[in-house]
């Protein structure tokens, strides 16, 4: 039985179905062979989906569309360019680093990769980049955007596992810092190889300037966080000031933002959250099913029959992530498959924080290969760019991807450092 | 026709984003009356009378809506989430693989993705029904922080089932009477 709903689930995101349904479609198919009532269905997905901490990921989503609505964007981006434009292949750090600004507004890869792929991918272009190796990068550096807080995935992850979202978000910073600095080395690799142009030189009093003119945004995304290590406010509390301190800054302040232009990004924000939701609901109904066949307690046993080294274990549970990423969406597999991988990974003495960053930094990557790729396609759409013509770059930043990921699995302190 | 769908649209759109300001409004006043009048104000209005009266109703008001904000919005996410549904559904916002049925020929695509949203269409009927039969067992236990039928809540379901059922019907409609909009 299980083989078939696996099957059926493969078959049903083969042939288009929009990922939230084919779960709920292949859990109802599932429990009607068995002669489960299908009142379940309803039942789990309003259980699933009824939860005041989930609310974050509204409020993550409407605060990164607030401030990505004002002229915060362009004052990050002159804030990285007087930070890094001066090293050879400015361009490209400065994508790298305003996507770590930026990450800490916003919690979706997907966000970040549209956003960023329409400011960056014509720039680079005219100062004499590949276009595909411009369209490479940023969605490479996307993937910042889920590990360094605010990170929608480690909402989920935290509300699948009942470990603290607090604690996953402190844990993102320092391998979100590293991840960054691999996109940046590689980018200087190919910057040598390829001479790409420096963007200014450095001038002090300039980077001045841009930290002044970007000190507010950026204190938005410090208060949120910081509130909430500090304990003041709950995830979904810090978000909800967030949005409020985004509204103030974007009406009030800078008046970047009209009532008309609010209205159309609360609406754009319900068919983001929707998208997630609907993945959360239908992986409820799939999950409960699963839990039902005892499927976790069979993978675990799998996974630890074939080895009882940990490393080797711990490897297994990588591979396994990084496949299972390449083609389930993120929200899916933490709220379906986490539940039977962190037994194991407890067991084998992996810290559930650590594991929380090891899942998202997988899933990160899962984001960029094909099939599934959701972030490269989001930038290989925009830019009008084949995948396949993107690869030839893309596959050394996934490269640089899986050196962070192995020195972040295999180096706890990267991730319980500041815990 | 059309005019009536994007009023239904817009019908939703404003539902939707109503629910989210409401949520976000709920929390934020939780937060402040924790911070503000049960932590600031209180403890002045031990010394003046003039921060005791503005305690007094600052309490009053806040406190009821502070007390079910820790379940209320939680609840509200569950309207944003169904109602953004439907609208995803017709703007075509939903997440799905389609690089393989990109690559069929034109008339079998066209049959795949109509075979596809049928089958999603008979779940939403499925999905109608069963969320009717819910709202009848459980719907009208209260939640827990307000006199409030949980139905009211569960409401969403067949409702939002029946919506998206709505716009897969016009969606199938339009791929096989107006070719010029098949995708």
């Amino acid at each position: 039985m299980s083989l078939i709903v696996i099957g059926l689930l493969f078959a049903l995101i083969m042939l288009g179905f929009p990922i939230g349904f084919a779960l709920m479609v292949t859990a109802a198919i599932a429990m009607a062979i068995q002669g489960i009532d299908l009142i379940v269905v309803p039942i789990q997905m309003y259980s699933g989906t009824n939860s005041i901490v989930l609310l974050a990921i509204p409020f993550f989503i409407l605060m990164g569309e607030l401030m990505g609505a004002t002229s915060i964007s362009e004052r990050i981006i002159s804030l990285a360019s007087a930070l890094v434009g001066w090293i050879r292949g400015g361009l490209s750090h400065v994508n790298v680093v305003t996507s770590m600004f930026m990450a800490e507004m916003s919690g979706s890869a997907v966000a970040d990769a549209a956003v960023m792929s329409k400011i960056f991918v014509p720039n680079m272009e005219k100062q004499g980049y590949p276009r595909t190796f411009s369209a490479a990068i940023t969605a490479a550096s996307a993937t910042l955007g889920i590990i360094i807080p605010p990170s929608i995935p480690m909402v989920l992850y935290g509300v699948t596992t009942n470990t603290s979202i607090k604690d996953l978000f402190i844990a993102g910073i320092v391998p979100g810092i590293l991840l960054g600095g691999a996109f940046m080395v590689t980018n200087y690799i190919f910057a040598r190889r390829e001479s790409y142009p420096v963007d200014n030189s450095f001038e002090l009093p300039r980077l001045g300037i841009a930290f002044k003119r970007a000190a507010v945004p950026l204190l938005i995304p410090v208060i949120v966080v910081g509130g909430l290590i500090a304990g003041i406010v709950t995830p979904t509390e810090a978000a909800a000031v967030g949005v409020l301190a985004a509204l103030v800054f974007g009406t009030a302040m800078q008046k970047d933002l009209s009532m008309p232009q609010v209205g159309g990004i609360l609406v754009t924000t319900v068919r983001q959250t929707s998208v997630v939701m609907m993945i959360v609901a239908g992986s409820a109904v799939l999950g409960q099913f699963l839990a039902n066949e005892q499927i976790p307690q069979m993978i675990a046993g799998g996974l630890t029959s074939l080895s009882s080294d940990p490393i080797i274990l711990t490897l297994l549970i990588n591979v396994f992530l990084l496949f299972l990423g390449m083609f389930l969406h993120a929200s899916a597999a933490i709220i379906i498959v986490v539940p039977m991988l962190l037994p194991v990974a407890t067991q084998i003495g992996i810290d559930p924080v650590h594991f929380g960053v090891i899942v998202c930094l997988n899933l990160g990557i899962g984001q960029q290969t094909p099939p599934v790729a959701s972030v490269l396609l989001t930038v290989c759409s925009t830019t009008g760019l084949k995948i396949e013509h993107v690869m030839g770059y893309m596959k050394w930043f996934i490269l640089s991807m899986f050196v962070t990921l192995v020195i972040v699995t295999f180096t706890p302190t990267t991730a319980t450092w500041f815990l | 026709m059309y005019r009536f769908i994007r009023l239904i649209d817009r019908i939703i759109e404003i539902l939707a984003a109503s629910a989210l300001v409401v949520a976000a409004s709920m929390i934020l006043i939780n937060v402040f009356n924790r911070y503000v009048v049960l932590g600031w104000l209180r403890t002045s209005s031990e010394t003046s009378d003039v921060s005791a009266w503005f305690y007094g109703v600052a309490d009053s008001l806040l406190s009821p809506i502070s007390a079910t904000a820790d379940e209320v919005p939680g609840l509200l996410l569950i309207w944003i989430a169904f109602l953004g549904a439907y609208l995803a559904y017709r703007k075509g916002g939903h997440i799905s693989f389609d690089m393989f049925v990109d690559m069929l020929p034109p008339l079998l695509k066209r049959l795949v993705i109509t075979a596809t949203e049928s089958t999603i269409m008979a779940f939403l009927l499925m999905l109608l029904y069963q969320s009717i039969r819910m709202m009848m067992v459980d719907g009208e236990t209260e939640i827990e922080t307000a006199e409030i039928a949980q139905g009211w809540f569960m409401l969403i379901i067949p409702l939002s089932a029946g919506l998206m059922a709505f716009a897969l019907v016009i969606d199938i409609v339009e791929r096989w009477i107006d070719r010029r909009q098949a995708t």
